[in-house]
């Protein structure tokens, strides 16, 4: 089983999410037009990948934030992942070198309209990422382990509250290597 | 720890001593951090949560301007403050990007504690104006720097201020912070005598 140190967990993915704001940041002086051009073979455009992701990033911190408003569980020294969450986590998260392990499909409800707005996105996803770092600070205070998440493929599926960040984080810099390679 | 506090007292002290009192109540508020390389400590549009005393490695603070044009704003390392200063005490969103460069070792204080601290403490708010008013010494140095000087001129003050930096730093980022790129730091640091 794999075991964290939970602040520095945390810490590490705080230090993720900022890479991924400096990333976005290079973003804002491309054209609404440059956003919104597909990938050469027809895949995603960077706008589409931001809509993508914005959804993820709505359903997880509505979920996160309500959950974490309902517990009073002690943070732990350490973390310990699950199974399943480590699983998830490690499928998503690309290499060192930005290459990513292996292709997947989106599942329907979260494929994105075919011409979203590319700023407004853009906005949503950096506000997004303000917010997520605010909600791994408070994290600080809680336990990992302890609270559960449903995954939105299903209720059903829960990850712990560790994993759903190592998890969702992992998704994000797995599309931010996906918008690189689209060289805008 | 203890060995930490006192190198951050001894560096205090230099600035401007405490009393007794004072150091006790400060001390209390600092904790152990360390990062590995390349972590992100501060995001640009993010507030400032802490005052870093770094006790190891070096760390760069940098804008991200249009066009993805990058700035490299200072360079902190052992022993000194790191953090965005100005959002620290402003409590403003920061403009920059702080991270390590290098594996770092800090301790570090709630931007908030510091706050109290200096509203509690006559001293701790001296000690506080007078390290501003070194940092802004040589922000508006470098200011005035950036400005007329060439490129080589500006390269020369480096050297004469902080040879040290060429050993600690990767080049890139010092091009960075001269506003200059890459290719010409090279040709410089080959050419010029110091």
């Amino acid at each position: 089983m794999t075991a964290f140190n939970s602040t520095a967990l945390l810490d590490e993915l705080s230090s993720d999410v900022r890479s991924i704001l400096a990333y976005t940041e290079t973003l804002k002086s491309k054209s609404e037009q440059q956003l919104s051009l597909p990938a050469k073979d027809g895949g995603w455009s960077a706008a589409q990948v931001l809509a993508h992701l914005n959804f993820y990033a709505g359903y997880y911190l509505n979920e996160i934030e309500r959950a974490l408003s309902n517990s009073n569980a002690q943070p732990t020294l350490f973390f310990k992942s699950s199974w399943l969450g480590n699983y998830f986590a490690n499928t998503m998260k690309p290499k060192e070198d930005g290459q990513v392990k292996s292709k997947m499909k989106a599942p329907k409800n979260a494929v994105p309209p075919p011409t979203p707005n590319a700023k407004q996105e853009l906005e949503k996803f950096i506000g997004y990422q303000h917010q997520l770092l605010n909600v791994l600070e408070i994290t600080k205070k809680v336990n990992l382990r302890k609270i559960k998440i449903s995954t939105s493929l299903s209720i059903l599926i829960k990850l712990n509250l560790g994993d759903t960040f190592r998890f969702v984080i992992a998704h994000e810099q797995r599309h931010m290597e996906q918008i690189k390679r689209l060289s805008l | 720890m203890t060995e930490d506090l006192d190198q951050l007292k001894q560096f205090l002290d230099a600035i401007h001593p405490l009393t007794d009192d004072e150091w006790m109540d400060l001390s209390k508020h600092w904790q152990p951090f360390i990062a590995k390389r390349k972590t992100m400590l501060t995001a640009a549009g993010e507030r400032e949560k802490y005052l870093y005393f770094v006790l190891q490695g070096v760390q760069r603070a940098y804008y991200v301007g249009p066009n993805e044009r990058e700035a490299t704003i200072v360079f902190t390392y052992a022993p000194s403050f790191s953090g965005v200063a100005d959002a620290i005490l402003t409590g403003l969103p920061s403009l920059f990007y702080l991270e390590t460069l290098t594996a770092s070792r800090f301790i570090r204080m709630p931007a908030a504690e510091l706050h109290n601290m200096m509203d509690k403490h006559r001293g701790i708010h001296t000690l506080i104006t007078k390290a501003l008013g070194h940092t802004l010494h040589g922000v508006l140095k470098r200011q005035a720097e950036v400005q007329i000087f060439t490129s080589e001129e500006k390269f020369k003050s480096l050297m004469q201020r902080s040879p040290h930096l060429l050993k600690l730093i990767p080049h890139k980022y010092i091009a960075s912070y001269l506003g200059m790129d890459a290719t010409n730091f090279s040709k410089l640091l080959a050419s010029v005598q110091i």
